[in-house]
């Protein structure tokens, strides 16, 4: 697999949540490069979540994947 | 005696049914967390609205599915359900337990969650509901010692279901636990790391009966059926006349296709008209028997309204035959799945996706061919499943 296109991944990532959007459907994802084989960019995806470079965020009936460092701390009663 | 603290939900208990309100007070008298959950559904139905949050936790490690999150958004009054995570569980084939199974799963859920499940989920999933974040991973572990793993959620092919088949069911055409466990063994992957548009899933019915209801709920539906003749012993015809059976009112008028005749005492069917749907055999099980030849038709593109309405699925093979390791299915499943994953659209579903972009590109796609089960309506148009160049070759 090529280093480069992970790379340009996060890159990618980066750049899209530099916003208040922080969470982005696979679907977005793969649409991002749109000459890269799509497979390809769901087996880095995996990857990137194996390293915790990202995060799954789900609703429960819907996945998002995120910027680990984004992923919401956990809420309740002590957080602001 | 003191006054109640949840008058709301207590008029829930009042019905002649079981009441899940009874079985979470009783869950409250061992924990907390159920007794919190008690009074913020108290007070949901107080101020007419839902108190959960949205969470956006996973799973365990390496998984991409299979826990909810949810959080309350009054900790403040109801501090141990903060968080109460709902963890779905893959259930055995068929919903097949020993009693020791239960038990452990049991145990399990009392030690590391409100003690409150849900046998089972829509899904199929034995669930598992209300556990704190810290809880998740090593339940998780015992779950896996007791030789259980979680089932789909989110963007996932969902926990795929079986009816009990074989198992206890002499209609079963095929032999729906082992095609439901293959499937689940072979989309490990799917299951765990979701990668899809949005949910997918996959349901086995051994019989027309269809039991698990895949015709509506599943996104690809295996429901098993027969080619060849119905088998007929007219010794049982006449004896279930003699026992009072109405065979011309309750069988033959009610044959949706008006297939079956009644001549004298013997029945004859117009196997040719027959669809395979089941009701003359349900009724006289020991006077008729299903064709000898069995296999699975094949349907996608039901769901349950969300985005849009519901959807029944649609026959795309009408008649396949399968034997382990069932090759052929997979095959055509990662095919489909690669041609939603493609083109559909995020939250999209399989059945709105061949709406959308139609039958006929979807056939082309996955290369299968059209055919006259296919029509779901006669005079909706049925030029739908024609290319120009299949018009070209047909007028010469
Ligand atoms: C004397 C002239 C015509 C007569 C007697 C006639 C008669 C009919 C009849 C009996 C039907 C079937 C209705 C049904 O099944 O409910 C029909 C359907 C139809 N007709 Fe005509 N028609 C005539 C002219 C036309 C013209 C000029 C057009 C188009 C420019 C047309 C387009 C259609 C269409 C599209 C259908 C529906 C076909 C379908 O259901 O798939 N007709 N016509
Ligand atoms: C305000 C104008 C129109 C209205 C309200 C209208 C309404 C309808 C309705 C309710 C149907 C039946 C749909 C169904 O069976 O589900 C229909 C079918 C049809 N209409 Fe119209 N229509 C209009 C104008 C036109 C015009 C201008 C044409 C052609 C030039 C046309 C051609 C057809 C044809 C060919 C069908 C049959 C389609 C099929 O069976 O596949 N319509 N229309
Ligand atoms: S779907 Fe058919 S085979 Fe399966 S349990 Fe129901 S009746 Fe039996
Ligand atoms: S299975 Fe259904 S369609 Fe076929 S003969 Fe019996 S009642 Fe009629």
């Amino acid at each position: 697999m090529s280093e480069g296109l992970k790379a340009s991944v996060v890159e990618m990532f980066r750049g899209k949540s530099c916003g208040d959007k922080k969470m982005f459907y696979v679907r977005d994802i793969t649409r991002w490069f749109p000459g890269e084989d799509r497979h390809a960019i769901q087996n880095i995806l995996k990857e990137l979540i194996d390293e915790e470079v990202l995060r799954y965020w789900s609703s429960g009936s819907t996945t998002f994947i995120m910027l680990a460092e984004f992923f919401p701390k956990e809420e309740g009663p002590c957080s602001p | 005696m003191a006054e109640s603290k949840t008058p709301l939900l207590d008029q829930l208990e009042g019905g002649k049914w079981p009441s899940f309100v009874k079985d979470i007070k009783q869950a409250a008298e061992k924990k907390p967390m159920a007794e919190d959950l008690l009074q913020q559904l108290e007070l949901s139905y107080k101020d007419r609205i839902g108190h959960w949050k949205h969470g956006g936790i996973v799973g365990v490690k390496g998984y991409g599915s299979g826990v909810i999150g949810r959080y309350s958004d009054r900790p403040d009054l109801f501090p141990n359900v903060q968080a109460f995570h709902t963890m779905r569980v893959n259930h055995p084939t068929g919903w097949f337990y020993k009693t020791d199974a239960l038990r452990h799963l049991c145990d399990v859920w009392d030690k590391h969650g409100s003690g409150l499940m849900n046998m089972h989920g829509s899904t199929g999933d034995a669930i598992l509901l209300g556990t704190t974040t810290d809880h998740i991973q090593p339940c998780f572990d015992d779950l896996t010692e007791a030789g259980f793993d979680l089932g789909g959620s989110g963007s996932a092919l969902r926990t795929p279901s079986a009816c009990v088949g074989p198992g206890r069911c002499e209609w079963a055409c095929i032999d729906s636990l082992d095609i439901c466990y293959n499937v689940t063994m072979s989309f490990q992957d799917k299951i765990h790391r979701p990668m899809f548009p949005y949910k997918f899933k996959i349901k086995v019915s051994a019989c027309p009966n269809d039991c698990v209801a895949s015709i509506a709920r599943a996104d690809f539906s295996v429901i098993g059926t027969w080619k060849g003749d119905i088998r007929i012993d007219q010794g049982e015809v006449e004896a279930y006349a003699a026992s009072g059976l109405d065979i011309q009112k309750e069988v033959c008028d009610l044959c949706p296709t008006k297939c079956m005749e009644l001549d004298g005492k013997k029945i004859k069917i117009y196997n040719k008209d027959c669809t395979r749907c089941m009701h003359c055999i349900n009724l006289m099980p020991k006077a008729l028997r299903q064709g000898e030849e069995k296999g699975a038709t094949i349907l996608v593109g039901g769901k349950a309204p969300i985005l849009q309405g519901a959807l029944l699925s649609w026959v795309i093979v009408p008649f396949m035959k399968l034997e382990p390791p069932y090759e052929e299915l997979k095959d055509l499943v990662l095919r489909i799945q690669d041609w939603w994953d493609e083109y559909g659209k995020s939250r999209e579903r399989l059945g709105e996706l061949i709406k959308r972009l139609g039958m006929r590109v979807f056939l082309r796609a996955v290369g299968l061919p059209a055919v006259p089960q296919m029509v779901k309506a006669p005079r909706t148009n049925p030029y739908v499943f024609f290319w120009p160049e299949d018009i070209k070759k047909e007028v010469k």
